[in-house]
C-alpha cells in the first residue's frame, strides 16, 4: 500500500514538474515575443524620432544672415533627438526704406521640457515672431523687443497651451546705425558676456518671469534694456543648459567666464571650437540633460571685404594662393557647376587675418579641398584638438588656423600678425 | 512616488506641507505635478506650504511645476509659498522674479504666519 501511495506521490510530483515545465516554457516564449514586439516598437519610435530629428533640423536656421562687421558662430545640440531651443537672427526688412536702416533681429528661446511637445511649440514662437512681422509691424518702424515679447505672451495665452510649460527668451535688436543693442528678456536666464580684446569681461543680468499660462499675460513686465555695442568686443549668449550641465557637483557655468577671459583673443567660430572642447572635456562620459544652444557674436573694428571671392582682386598672397586653388579644385571637381554661389568675407584688424569662404550651394567639400592646400604642413585643423592638450603656445605654433561652421559650407582661415600678442 | 520624491505633512496648524527631496526637474516635474494635484485634491485646503529643506536643484521644468501649482491654488481661492530654499534655487527664483508672485520664506514657520 505505502508503495501504492509513493508510487500515485511520485507521479503526481513527475505530473506536476512537467506541467510547471511545460507552463514555464510558455511563460519563457510569452516573454520573448513580448521583448521582441518592444524592441519591434522601440526600433519604429527611434526611426521616427530620427525623422523628427531631421526635420528639426532643417527647421534651424541653415546659416544666420551676418551685419558686415561680425563674426557669428552657434551651436546647438538637443538633449534628445530634437528640443525646444531655437535661435535666429536676421535683418529687419525696411522694404523701400532700407537704405535708411541697419537693423537686425537677434532672439533665442527655451520652451521647458526637450522632447516633441517642446519642439511643436518651439514652432509655434517661431511662427508668432513671423506674423508679428507681417501683422503689426510696418517698414520703417522701429521694432520695439518689449512689444514683441508682449505679442508672443497675449499669442502664447491665446493657445490656453497647459499650465506646467513655460516659455523663457530673449530678444534683441542690433542696430549699427546707433551701435545699440536693444533687448527684452523674460524667464530663466543665465547673464549674457560681453568680452573685449584686454580680456575684460563684463555680465548683464537678464530673465524675468517666463511666459506661461500659469501667470497669464504679464504685460507690466516686459521692459527694455539697452547695451552700447563697442567694435572689438565680442557677445556670448547662451540658454541654460550649457551653464547647468554639472559634473562631480560643479557646474560649467563657474567655469566658463574663465575660458571666455583666456581665449577672449579667439574670433567667435573658433572661440566656439574651443568651448565644445572644453565643455566635452568637462563633462567626460555624462550626456546633457538639457539642450546646449549658445551663440558668439564678434563686433570687428577693421576693414571688412565681401563678397564673391572670384570676382575680387587681393593683395594678401595667402589668399590669392587659396583664391587660386580654389580655382583648379572647381574645375577638377564636375559636381560644382558654378563658382557664383561661393563668397567671402575678409576681416583685416591689429592682430589677425580671417577670410571666411562660404559656398552657399553646399558642392565643395572643404576638406578635400584643405587635403590639396599646399602649406599642409603650417596648418592647424580646429576639428582635430578635440583629444589635444590645448596648451599656452598653441595658438602660436601654426601658420594658419582653419575652422568650419556646422554645415560645413563655410570654412574660416585664421592668421595672427604678432604671435606673441596670442 | 509619494514616499520617494515629497512627504505631505498636515499638523495642527491646519496648512499642508509638501515636502520634497532630491531635483525637481524635467524627468520627475510632471509626475510630481500630477501627484501633487492628486493630493491637494483629496483635501478642502487651499492654502499650501512648498518645503524645499532637502531640494538640491530645481531647472526650468520644475520653476513650470510650481506655476502649475500655484495656478491649481489660486483657483482653489488659495496661496502657495515656498520654504527653506537654498540659495542656488532662490537664485533661479530672482532671475525668474517668482519671488515676486510668489512668496519665499526661510522657514516653514515664517511661511506658516503669512498664511494665517
Amino acid at each position: 500500500m505505502y508503495y501504492n501511495i509513493l508510487l500515485i506521490f511520485v507521479s503526481v510530483i513527475i505530473f506536476g514538474y512537467y506541467l510547471l515545465k511545460r507552463e514555464n516554457e510558455k511563460l519563457k516564449n510569452t516573454i520573448i515575443e513580448k521583448e521582441e514586439n518592444i524592441e519591434d516598437l522601440k526600433k519604429d519610435i527611434e526611426g521616427k524620432l530620427k525623422k523628427a530629428q531631421d526635420v528639426h533640423r532643417k527647421m534651424l536656421p541653415d546659416g544666420l544672415n551676418e551685419p558686415q562687421n561680425f563674426f557669428i558662430s552657434d551651436y546647438y545640440k538637443p538633449a534628445e533627438y530634437i528640443g525646444g531651443d531655437y535661435y535666429n537672427l536676421f535683418k529687419i526688412d525696411h522694404e523701400a526704406m532700407d537704405p535708411l536702416f541697419n537693423q537686425y533681429l537677434f532672439y533665442f528661446f527655451d520652451v521647458s521640457g526637450h522632447g516633441i511637445d517642446s519642439t511643436l511649440l518651439s514652432i509655434f514662437i517661431n511662427d508668432s515672431i513671423e506674423n508679428y512681422f507681417k501683422l503689426r509691424h510696418n517698414p520703417g518702424e522701429m521694432v520695439s523687443t518689449k512689444d514683441l515679447m508682449t505679442y508672443i505672451d497675449q499669442k502664447y495665452q491665446n493657445e490656453q497651451f497647459p499650465d506646467d510649460y513655460l516659455l523663457c527668451m530673449f530678444i534683441g535688436v542690433i542696430d549699427l546705425d546707433k551701435s545699440q543693442l536693444e533687448y527684452s528678456a523674460r524667464g530663466f536666464q543665465f547673464p549674457f558676456f560681453e568680452l573685449d580684446s584686454h580680456n575684460n569681461i563684463n555680465d548683464y543680468s537678464i530673465g524675468g518671469l517666463p511666459i506661461s499660462t500659469a501667470i497669464g499675460s504679464m504685460k507690466n513686465f516686459n521692459k527694455e534694456e539697452k547695451l552700447e555695442l563697442e567694435k572689438n568686443t565680442s557677445l556670448f549668449f547662451s540658454t541654460d543648459g550649457l551653464f547647468e550641465s554639472e559634473n562631480e557637483n560643479i557646474i560649467y557655468h563657474k567655469k566658463i567666464d574663465k575660458l571666455l577671459k583666456k581665449y577672449s583673443f579667439l574670433p567667435a567660430p573658433y572661440l566656439n571650437d574651443i568651448i565644445q572642447k572644453d565643455f566635452y572635456d568637462f563633462m567626460g562620459d555624462k550626456d546633457n540633460r538639457d539642450d546646449i544652444t549658445y551663440l558668439i557674436m564678434d563686433y570687428f573694428d577693421g576693414d571688412v571685404e565681401e563678397g564673391n571671392i572670384f570676382k575680387q582682386n587681393f593683395e594678401l598672397d595667402f589668399i590669392n594662393d587659396i583664391k587660386e586653388n580654389l580655382t583648379t579644385f572647381i574645375k577638377s571637381n564636375e559636381k560644382i557647376s558654378s563658382k557664383n554661389n561661393i563668397n567671402f568675407k575678409f576681416i583685416d584688424d591689429s592682430s589677425k587675418i580671417m577670410l571666411a569662404i562660404e559656398d552657399k550651394s553646399r558642392k565643395v567639400k572643404w576638406d578635400e579641398f584643405i587635403k590639396k592646400y599646399e602649406f599642409q604642413n603650417e596648418i592647424v585643423f580646429m576639428e582635430e584638438i578635440a583629444n589635444k592638450d590645448i596648451t599656452k603656445n598653441f595658438f602660436e605654433e601654426a601658420k594658419i588656423y582653419i575652422s568650419k561652421n556646422k554645415l560645413g559650407n563655410k570654412v574660416y582661415f585664421l592668421l595672427f600678425k604678432n604671435k606673441s600678442e596670442v | 512616488m509619494e514616499e520617494k520624491n515629497f512627504k505631505f505633512i498636515v499638523d495642527e496648524r491646519e496648512v499642508p506641507i509638501m515636502k520634497f527631496n532630491g531635483e525637481i526637474v524635467f524627468e520627475n516635474s510632471n509626475e510630481l505635478k500630477e501627484t501633487a494635484k492628486e493630493k491637494i485634491r483629496e483635501t478642502e485646503y487651499q492654502n499650501l506650504i512648498m518645503d524645499f529643506e532637502d531640494v538640491s536643484f530645481i531647472d526650468s521644468s520644475g520653476i513650470g511645476f510650481i506655476l502649475s501649482l500655484f495656478k491649481f491654488l489660486r483657483e482653489r481661492e488659495g496661496g502657495l509659498v515656498i520654504a527653506n530654499a537654498n540659495e542656488k534655487i532662490k537664485k533661479s527664483f530672482n532671475i525668474t522674479k517668482i519671488s515676486q508672485i510668489i512668496n519665499i520664506f526661510d522657514s516653514v514657520d515664517e511661511a506658516y504666519n503669512n498664511l494665517k
